[in-house]
């Protein structure tokens, strides 16, 4: 079980106010299915501008086949670009 | 993971760069160097008007004029869908970008190309765009961000509807989208606030301001092999975005980087290469198009404008209790400002439970914004720091003091999610406290200011190659331009692990034929992700080496060590051979199974977030509102630095472009949404005699995801200057400004109002 | 585009008196060629002056020096005893620019350039120079308050050209100062410019006095009541603001993007104030 920290309009939209959730998964992939199917519709938000994940606190530009073995918290980040 | 850093050769030197004597000779090749045989030259015709419907071109004339061999319109362009697509690293929406580089329908800024040429010269070239007849229907423009969102506002994209609203909005408006980030409840946190400070603050969008304009050689043959020659900050970027705007293989595509004067941000996007290509690909010639610094203001970046809402509280005893931020920036003509960073930055320097921003992002017609160091952050982040430093004066606190009280440390939760690991902010703020700057007296007229800074830092897809010469030399080839001196950091990286002499690696910056996709350089990752790749790369090498020496000793690989720059035999074998240099082994590369050389391909996690503090003294003329700028200190945690100099170049650039957007960038429009200083003479950016020497500390708290502690240092330091400037001219005078440029025009006035 | 370059007064004058297009005279180019490089204006016919012995040296001429119309800043700026007579002449000619610049720039081209904002303007007009300017008819010289008469229109006939600058020697008691304001420290055009000069007893008292500004005008300002105000007086605060006041009434500034006419006239009283106290210190009165 890995907690999933979200921003606080994506909880309005998809899980009807809840910002911390604890979800099943054991790679980044599988947590963005799970999470669409407990909350239809969170992915392609989500997912909109391109996303960052951040895995305990550090940022992966790209993490969709991380594994979460030993991971207790994940937040998701609009992709940081820069100059 | 090394964390505990060991003792280096090289690394934390201050080696000689290997391109400074090519630079400071004239040898070294910018984008506008490039020539070829049978070359034609590319101009732009662009639109006088801020915001018009193109009824019609006519480019009859023209094309029939002697001496042009190709013109192209927004009809020669593929329509492509409006869809954030991922481009290499970064998401772009290629419809935008590619009426953004040739107008379709309507031309929504002055500048806005509509259509371009090739001639057999400039002159001629030149006279075939005065030959072209467009006929435009003039529109009402709208060049502010405020009146941008009101609801009679010209509507620049009929197709634009709000995004992040509920329900989503039935009739189109100027705003593209609006974010927020909340935390706690800040009814409940301003509840508990002895001070509450409410402050409305606007910034001017500002240009990046590099030397060198936009310049680039295109060729495309009958076959369909093209060739880009172009000043970037990124050639893969430039394939991949030319590729989807004219809809080409990327293997088709061959980009070349020169060398490049100042980025900033603003060479992370396409302007002339896809235009220089459709125009060679209609005559087969090659086309070289370099634009006039008036055309670097009119057409090409700057950063977002702003206006901005920011509330905060505090007890008597600085601790914030809350803090409500409203920020609206200005996209330019397409959507994509950098709202969300903007967002994201405002409020990470602290620990803040009672919290929220929202943040909107608005088209106007102006040039579409592109990135500029950390971009977004120093704007909101001006804002805020402005509101703390006003708060600090007002409980009578220490600005460092107040901003230690509420830092944040590893483990505090920033708003947009994560937690903090190893950051150095605290240690900034300390070091900045011991500083002598901060110790020293202050005169008449004079005054002190301090304001801090995050930025994110990235890492990204980053290749190196290391081919190692029979001589035990050593060629390092790079997929990032080098802009402040990565050939240096990451040769000196690659001397390091290999245990050579780093005037023995010869570093070169590759063509996008030579390594796999390389992000761009910015986001401050080039030596952090460029310098896990080279690392790798020389592991690579130091595993071939000691698979050849296990050739040569016929002893098993695993009996073979390397340490210092030799091979030795170990366990049962040791004492039995000689050491071997890298450069013997090397020697003997045809015939131990061939040339030697090490590859990496990553992409770089674990970038190390980055915080700043800056002290800034300043004296003001009473009588004419002139700031001269006394002393400068920026104190900034960058890890490690590979190369101190170029650390330190980073950190004193980033201050000085600081000081320009506090005190006197901006673009002067006139009724008509026309640029009216369209040059450096008129848009000041200091000169060299405005500054005083900026000083530096560098502090060192290391990454622990990088080999050497790197965490990435080129953007954090754009981020404080404003509001540090701004809290010096209220130590000064006691005012605080709200409105950037603080210009003398505009300090005299508050001087004025304050008698 | 047809480029010549006379050795004499007379062969200039000759080139110029037949007709073309578009005629330009090139000093140093430095206004000239930025023009002709924006594509802003085209010439048909450059006529260098920089092979002309009198446009290129600076003369004595017995009580006075005559400088070369195409003197560069930089020679200038090392002449001592141009610089004992005129230091804010000089100051004012050295403020263009940068060093690159000073190496071409010209006091003839920075008048016959005929902006409001040019720098030496003020400080010649308020050191009472003249200019030697050659034509069709031969000499004449023309004082230089009369040159500018709109903004990049000069009272110079196309047939003509600025040969020389007639200034005084050194004269004891006198001297003179220009201030200008730019938001930067160089490499920008001046905003205000106020240049005095003055002429004061052993006891400095004031004897005569001309001042004049830049940039806040269609053409460069003489504040008329200024030898009114400063004859007779030691300069003091009280005399300063009223020569303040009288600058600000002649200001008839734009606004535009180098400043708003509230700004420049606040500022043009600042400047003439505090340049008229440097001239008066320079002319041995603090
Ligand atoms: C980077 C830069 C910075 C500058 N900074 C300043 C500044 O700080 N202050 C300022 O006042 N100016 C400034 N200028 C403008 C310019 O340098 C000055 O006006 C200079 O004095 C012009 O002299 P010149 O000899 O180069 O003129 P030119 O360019 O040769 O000529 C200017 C004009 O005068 C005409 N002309 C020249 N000489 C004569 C003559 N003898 N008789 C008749 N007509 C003549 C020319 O035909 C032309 O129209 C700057 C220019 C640049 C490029």
């Amino acid at each position: 079980m890995v907690k999933v920290i979200l921003t606080e309009s994506l909880a309005k939209k998809y899980t009807s106010g809840e910002t911390q959730i604890t979800i099943e998964a054991n790679t980044i992939q599988k947590l963005f299915v799970n999470l669409n199917e407990r909350y239809p519709g969170i992915n392609k938000a989500l997912n909109h501008e391109g996303i960052s994940v951040v895995i305990d606190g550090e940022i992966f530009q790209d993490a969709l086949y991380e594994r979460l073995e030993g991971v207790s918290e994940i937040c998701f980040i609009p992709r940081i670009g820069g100059g | 993971m090394a964390t505990a850093l060991k003792d280096f050769k090289w690394v934390g030197t201050r080696a000689v760069r290997p391109d400074g004597v090519e630079k400071v000779t004239g040898r070294a090749k910018f984008g506008a160097d490039f020539s070829l045989p049978g070359m034609l030259i590319g101009k732009v015709l662009r639109s006088p008007h801020a915001h018009a419907k193109i009824k019609s071109i006519n480019i009859e004339a023209a094309r029939t004029l002697n001496g042009v061999k190709a013109i192209i319109t927004g009809s020669d362009f593929n329509e492509l869908p409006s869809e954030w697509v991922p481009a290499g690293e970064v998401q772009i929406n290629f419809r935008d970008l590619s009426r953004s580089i040739m107008a379709r329908n309507k031309v929504l800024f002055e500048g806005h190309p509509v259509a371009a040429v090739a001639a057999t010269s400039e002159i001629i070239a030149r006279e075939a765009l005065a030959l072209i007849k467009v006929e435009y229907e003039i529109l009402p423009h709208v060049i502010d961000v405020e009146a941008a969102m009101s609801p009679d506002a010209p509507i620049l994209h009929e197709d634009l509807f709000t995004a992040g609203v509920e329900p989503s909005p039935k009739t189109a408006s100027n705003i593209a989208k609006r974010v927020d980030y909340s935390s706690g409840n800040i009814d409940d946190g301003f509840k508990e606030a002895d001070v509450i400070i409410e402050k409305h603050f606007t910034t001017q969008p500002v240009h990046q301001g590099y030397i060198e304009p936009h310049a680039t050689v295109a060729s495309a043959s009958e076959d369909g092999q093209c060739s880009i020659w172009t000043s970037t900050q990124g050639q893969y970027v430039v394939r991949a975005y030319c590729s989807e705007v004219l809809q080409l293989d990327i293997s088709s595509i061959r980009v070349t980087p020169s060398e490049i004067g100042g980025g900033f941000g603003g060479k992370t996007t396409v302007y002339l290469e896809p235009l220089a290509l459709a125009l060679s690909k209609k005559a087969f010639r090659p086309v070289k198009m370099v634009m006039s610094r008036e055309e670097v203001f009119r057409s090409s970046g700057p950063t977002s404008g702003s206006s901005m809402k920011i509330k905060i509280g505090a007890r008597s005893d600085g601790t914030i209790t809350a803090a409500d931020v409203e920020l609206k920036y200005q996209a330019g003509a397409f959507p994509g400002s950098p709202i969300m960073p903007g967002c994201m930055c405002a409020l990470a320097p602290y620990n803040i439970s009672n919290a929220k921003v929202v943040g909107y992002d608005v088209v106007v017609n102006r040039p579409k914004v592109v990135a500029y160091r950390a971009p977004g952050a120093p704007i909101s982040e001006y804002a805020v720091e402005c509101v703390i430093n006003e708060i600090a004066t007002k409980l009578n606190i220490d600005p460092l003091d107040i901003r230690e009280k509420n830092a944040a440390k590893e483990g505090t939760r920033a708003l947009y999610g994560p937690q903090f690991g190893a950051i150095g902010y605290i240690e900034t703020l300390l070091a900045a406290r011991g500083s002598n700057h901060y110790k020293s007296k202050l005169h008449e007229n004079q005054g002190r200011g301090v304001a801090s800074g995050f930025w994110f830092n990235i890492g990204g897809e980053s290749c190196a190659t290391i081919n190692i010469n029979t001589d035990g030399t050593a060629e390092l080839v790079l997929g990032n331009p080098d802009i402040g001196g990565s050939r240096a950091s990451l040769a000196m990286i690659a001397a390091e692990a290999l245990g050579i002499d780093y005037n023995k690696v010869h570093p070169i910056i590759s063509d996008t034929s030579g390594l796999g996709y390389n992000f761009l350089t910015g986001g401050s990752r080039t030596t952090f992700a460029g310098g896990l790749a080279v690392n790798e790369a020389a592991e690579d090498v130091v595993r071939q080496i000691r698979e050849r020496a296990s050739k040569i000793w016929d002893i098993p690989e695993e009996a073979v060590t390397w340490e210092d720059g030799f091979v030795r035999p170990a366990g049962t074998n040791a004492g039995n051979f000689e050491p071997l240099s890298l450069a013997d082994v090397a020697g003997m590369a045809a015939k131990t199974g061939g040339p030697i050389s090490g590859h990496a391909q990553l992409n770089a996690q674990g970038a190390g977030p980055g915080f700043g503090t800056h002290i800034c003294d300043v004296e003001v003329d009473e009588e004419t509102g002139r700031v001269t700028i006394l002393r400068y200190t920026v104190v900034q945690d960058v890890g490690k630095a590979i190369h101190p100099s170029y650390v330190e170049g980073q950190m004193q650039g980033g201050a000085s472009q600081g000081i320009g957007w506090a005190l006197n960038e901006e673009y002067i429009y006139d009724e008509e949404g026309k640029l009216q200083n369209a040059g450096f003479l008129d848009y000041r950016i200091p000169v060299a005699s405005d500054l005083p020497m900026i000083d530096t500390i560098i502090v060192e708290v290391p990454n622990p995801r990088h080999p050497y502690g790197v965490k990435g240092v080129g953007e954090v330091p754009i981020v404080p200057p404003m509001a540090a400037v701004a809290g010096a001219i209220a130590d000064a005078i006691g005012v605080h400004l709200t409105d950037l440029p603080m210009s003398p025009p505009r300090i005299l006035k508050e001087l004025n109002k304050k008698q | 585009m047809i480029y010549e370059r006379p050795n004499t007064v007379s062969e200039a004058v000759e080139i110029l008196s037949k007709s073309h297009e578009k005629k330009s005279i090139l000093a140093g180019g430095t206004d000239l060629l930025v023009q002709m490089r924006s594509g802003y204006y085209r010439p048909s016919h450059i006529v260098d002056i920089k092979n002309i012995p009198e446009a290129t040296q600076i003369r004595d001429d017995g009580d006075t020096f005559l400088v070369g119309a195409g003197v560069p800043g930089a020679q200038l700026s090392e002449h001592v005893e141009l610089i004992k007579a005129w230091p804010g002449v000089i100051e004012a000619m050295d403020l263009i620019g940068s060093t690159q610049i000073q190496g071409r720039a010209t006091l003839g081209g920075n008048l016959c350039n005929a902006s409001p904002a040019a720098d030496s303007v003020p400080a010649m007009i308020a050191a009472d120079a003249t200019c030697i300017i050659a034509g069709p008819n031969g000499y004449r010289e023309e004082k230089i308050e009369n040159v500018v008469t709109a903004p990049g229109v000069s009272s110079i006939a196309n047939n003509e050209f600025v040969v020389s600058i007639r200034l005084a020697k050194f004269k004891t008691g006198r001297a003179d100062a220009y201030l200008r304001f730019i938001p930067r420290t160089e490499m920008d055009i001046a905003v205000v410019g106020a240049a005095v000069c003055v002429l004061i007893d052993k006891k400095g008292i004031c004897l005569n006095a001309k001042v004049s500004l830049g940039a806040v005008a269609p053409t460069q300002v003489v504040i008329e009541t200024a030898p009114q105000i400063l004859i007779g007086t030691r300069l003091d605060e009280e005399t300063l603001d009223k020569l303040a006041k009288a600058a600000r009434a002649s200001c008839n500034p734009i606004d535009d993007k180098r400043g708003t006419i509230e700004y420049r006239t606040s500022v043009a009283g600042v400047l003439t104030k505090r340049a008229a106290k440097i001239a008066f210190d320079r002319a041995g009165g603090a």
